[in-house]
């Protein structure tokens, strides 16, 4: 059962310059009960358009929205967001500097709830939700005096503590660093999947929707491109777009030199300005096509000296190393065109100028269409 | 002020939670709610600002010789305006009225980039003290300012020329251009100060350095970077200052009159007070078109200025103090002149109207006075009825005028800072608006307009609140939407998304959150609106008097003593209104 739907969605803005752009056109799907739906794409893209559109904050110039099965937003209704069933999470935390951690946690109970709940109700609840985001010790204190990730953490337990239908999360860890990102991700995955609460949540970033998505709903300019797993995203993608949201990759364009079907799998042979390479293919491609061929810099492999019996072996020429830790990203040059490698740094020996071979191993190659 | 108690509720539904009946209650959303409240904000607003500048064109073509505009014998006319452009007179009251206005403008300039320099860019020692030196004079109202500075400057028994006098020296006559110019200019220097000092505050240092890394000298840097950096919001000070130069009647009437003296604000008085005769009030509207057209262009430029500096520019971090200048062996001597600084403008004035209020009669000072010294003034104040009702709707005036008008505010600058509406241009310029009309305008039209429409307003203690709210909105929402604008409107949209409806988002968080920003609203503009006495006397009768215009009728009558006291009495409670506003100020920041 589908927990929020929403069809042709679409939201124009009243702007004089480019009026008949719509911020978020046409775009329809559904989230699943107790899943984590990710909206993916860059800044600008309209993903938060739709979060805002599914919270009430912002009113769709058309399509419709259902929340539980409740429509709340249609061609002749609208309900406002304080009649909603959601708990929303801001980028910038939105926790009351005015009130104390509690206070803050307290206020959907106090001023949102339909029915009116005792003092003692209330604190069980609010102390409850408090302990889940591990603050309980914090809540007399003022809002304003805790860090960024524990305000994030009281802006979580405010949003969860009415038990919503739905949880919108807006960009929630972008404001923190990489370390507390880092480690916010895995407990709200915990809390996520402890209390099965269905999700939206909206990010540009790419390792941020591939760790936490049940789904991801890609976006481009308005348009839902399309809606897949994380693991399909990053391993089997089916657009140029959906290759580098997923993480980095090196493109070539291609002709299509020969087709090879042996009923199990289908493989061609593409002609690349790096040489001859040859790739899986999951669609049709027919021989003479322009396509795209994509490799993620992990998937290519670096020999100091060419591997015998191997496809795509390819000789190039290292221009640059840089040592980041656990890895090394390395530039090449192959037949004048730069590729990107990225290879653990234990045992990495070469350096500038060195000849190399790289190696693109053919179930890593993905043919795109151009 | 009928038209002001619907605001009363941020959201019109409010208070009858709707039936979730289908249609039109369910449908007054967010949305809807503020759509609603911009078309109410924007009604009212035109009301306040529309009708007076409608009644001031209109009343300026009427033949009113004898009787009130639109009267039984007023007729349509361009009588005013051949009369007014042909009188030799009109052209020696504008010459005098820019002199007087461009004059206090260069002094009041000169003293407060001065004094914000010394205490925001230099290592001048007790910085917090000599700031409070310079600002504290707000406290003082201008035409007990006016008062003080005739007791100290008169050439009959001016404390200050007696003592001129007896060391040899020329007399300075107060009662002149060039007095008006100088008590006027000395006035307006507080104010000038705190919006000069905290553009120079606001000045982000690195900018400065950058200069200096680049090669550029001091001067240089002074010159190419501080300078320009500063200028719009110097601009903006002067332009605003000016309007506040042309529009009052206190210092004119006070210092003025006597040298015959006539600027615009005290001919538009003149001609619906003559000392002989019936009012003209078709001639003072006409004088009154002149004042707005002066007020206008300059102000429209403001505006200009105001929306290209980043006006609505949320506090970005804390951004890095310019280093201050070493002064060196010339602290000390700067020092001093500050405190002479304060000595001059402060404490003197300060010091002759106590003076003046404990003496039979007042002639100077001399060591006699001394032993004349007596309460009497102040005994007879307080006896009199007519004190205790002017203090009483000085402070009734003073608390529903700042109440009203920092509703209204909030009301405006909410719609302003959170839709984007194409509305909101137009009730931007709403806000501004009544900066454009002088007070002594505001006052002329709105009488005008409650002779002509019976409502039972005139004479009413509610006629003036309603001319003050109309004068004051534009400093409210001065006040009020950057304010709004720094509060992130997702703390509202939270407050939504935990179920609670707008009214809820307003009390428990837009309002508390705002608390900082409403206090000092509310202080400021009781204090401008206690100290007014140009409104004030345009709408006086016997019923609606206040302490202001009870301190002029009594200086007007001669009796020194008792509108000294009065003022003394004035002066305390405006000052300890500003007193807290500091404090506030101080908090919110």
């Amino acid at each position: 059962m589908s927990a929020v739907t929403v069809r042709n969605l679409e939201h124009h803005y009243q702007s004089k310059k480019n009026r008949d752009r719509p911020q978020v056109d046409n775009v329809s799907f559904d989230v699943n009960s107790g899943e984590m739906f990710v909206l993916l794409g860059p800044s600008g893209c309209g993903k938060t358009t739709i979060l805002r559109c599914i919270a009430g904050l912002i009113r769709p110039s058309s399509g419709e929205i259902a929340i539980d099965g409740k429509t709340v937003a249609g061609p002749t209704k609208f309900v406002p967001t304080y009649r909603r069933d959601i708990g929303l999470v801001f980028q910038d935390y939105a926790v009351w500097p005015h009130m104390t951690v509690f206070e803050n946690v307290a206020f959907p109970l106090r001023h949102g709830s339909a029915k009116k709940l005792r003092r003692n109700e209330i604190r069980d609840q609010v102390m409850a939700s408090l302990e889940m985001v591990k603050l309980e010790k914090y809540a007399t204190r003022d809002a304003t005096a805790l860090s960024g990730g524990q305000q994030q953490r009281v802006a979580l337990a405010r949003a969860l503590v009415r038990e919503p239908a739905v949880l919108l999360l807006d960009e929630p860890l972008s404001n923190l660093d990489a370390a507390l990102r880092e480690q916010m991700r895995h407990e709200l995955r915990q809390i996520q999947q402890r209390i099965r609460i269905t999700t939206l949540f909206v990010t540009h970033d790419q390792s941020e929707a591939l760790s936490m998505a049940t789904r991801i709903g890609l976006m481009r300019d308005g348009v839902l491109e399309e809606v897949t797993t994380p693991r399909d995203l990053y391993q089997a993608p089916k657009s140029q777009h959906a290759a580098s949201a997923a993480g980095a990759a090196v493109f070539y364009e291609g002709t299509v030199e020969a087709v090879e079907d042996d009923g199990m799998q289908r493989s061609a042979r593409v002609g690349t300005p790096v040489g001859r390479l040859q790739a899986r293919t999951l669609g049709p491609v027919q021989v003479g096509q322009t396509v795209t061929v994509a490799v993620r810099p992990e998937d290519i492999e670096v020999h100091p000296a060419p591997p015998t019996d191997r496809p795509n072996v390819l000789a190039a020429k290292i221009t640059s190393v840089l040592f980041l830790g656990p890895s090394v990203d390395v530039r090449l040059e192959v037949a004048g065109h730069t590729m990107r490698s990225t290879r653990p740094a234990k045992g990495w020996t070469q350096v500038e100028d060195d000849s190399a071979y790289v190696e693109l191993p053919v179930d890593r190659v993905h043919i795109l269409p151009a | 002020m009928t038209t002001l108690t619907p605001v009363a509720p941020p959201t019109g539904e409010a208070h009858v939670r709707p039936a979730p009946r289908p249609g039109v209650g369910r449908r007054i959303g967010a949305f809807a709610q503020r759509q609603w409240l911009a078309l109410l904000v924007t009604l009212i607003l035109f009301y306040l600002i529309a009708g007076p500048v409608g009644m001031l064109v209109a009343s300026s073509f009427q033949q009113t010789g004898l009787s009130l505009p639109f009267g039984p014998t007023a007729r349509w006319t361009t009588q005013n305006y051949s009369d007014v452009f042909t009188s030799s007179k009109t052209w020696s009251v504008m010459g005098d009225t820019l002199a007087y206005a461009l004059g206090a403008l260069v002094l009041a300039t000169v003293c407060s980039i001065g004094a914000a320099w010394l205490i925001e860019r230099t290592n001048v020692p007790a910085r917090r003290l000599l700031y409070v030196i310079v600002v504290t004079g707000i406290g003082i109202p201008g035409l007990v300012y006016g008062i003080s500075w005739n007791l100290l400057l008169n050439t009959n028994n001016g404390v200050i020329n007696q003592g001129f006098s007896a060391v040899g020296l020329p007399q300075f006559n107060i009662q002149s251009l060039p007095g008006m110019i100088l008590v006027e200019g000395i006035r307006m220097t507080p104010l000038m100060f705190l919006l000069v000092s905290a553009a120079i505050r606001q000045m982000d240092g690195t900018m400065e350095d950058a200069a200096a890394a680049s090669g550029a000298r001091p001067l240089t840097t002074m010159r190419k970077v501080t300078i320009p950096l500063l200028l719009p919001a110097m601009a903006a000070a002067a332009i605003y200052q000016f309007v506040t130069a042309i529009e009052a009647v206190d210092v004119p009437l006070i210092l003025g009159l006597p040298g015959h003296i006539t600027v615009l604000s005290t001919q538009v008085y003149l001609e619906v007070h003559p000392a002989i005769g019936v009012a003209d009030y078709g001639v003072s509207s006409t004088y009154g078109m002149l004042l707005l057209v002066l007020a206008a262009g300059p102000l429209l430029a403001y505006q200009r200025l105001i929306s290209k500096s980043s006006r609505f520019a949320t506090v970005t971090g804390k951004a890095y103090r310019p280093r201050r200048i070493q002064l060196r062996r010339w602290r000390w001597p700067a020092f001093l002149v500050m405190v002479c600084y304060g000595i001059v403008t402060f404490a003197a004035p300060l010091l002759v109207m106590i003076w003046a209020s404990t003496q039979p009669y007042f002639s100077g000072f001399s060591w006699e006075g001394v032993h004349r010294f007596t309460l009497d003034a102040y005994r007879s104040v307080f006896d009199s009825p007519n004190f205790t009702n002017a203090l009483w709707h000085t402070l009734v005036i003073g608390v529903l005028t700042a109440l009203f008008t920092m509703l209204l505010s909030l009301l405006s600058s909410w719609v302003i800072v959170r839709s984007r509406s194409r509305t909101t241009a137009l009730l931007d310029f709403l806000v501004f608006a009544p900066h454009l009309i002088p007070s002594v305008i505001v006052g002329l039209a709105i009488v005008l307009i409650y002779l002509v429409v019976p409502v039972g307003l005139y004479g009413t203690i509610w006629i003036v609140v309603l001319a003050m709210v109309t004068r004051q909105i534009a400093l409210g929402t001065r006040i009020t939407t950057p304010g709004i604008a720094q509060i992130h409107a997702s703390l509202e949209e939270a407050g939504a998304a935990s179920g609670a409806p707008p009214w809820v988002v307003w009390w428990k968080i837009l309002l508390p959150l705002l608390r900082p920003v409403i206090a000092n609203g509310t202080l400021m503009i009781f204090v401008a609106v206690a100290q007014n006495l140009t409104l004030a006397l345009m709408l006086v009768a016997p019923g609606n008097s206040v302490l202001a215009t009870e301190i002029y009728n009594f200086w007007d009558q001669g009796d020194v003593a008792s509108s000294m006291a009065m003022s003394v009495i004035l002066t305390a409670v405006t000052a300890t209104a500003a007193t807290l506003l500091r404090g506030g100020e101080r908090d919110a920041l």
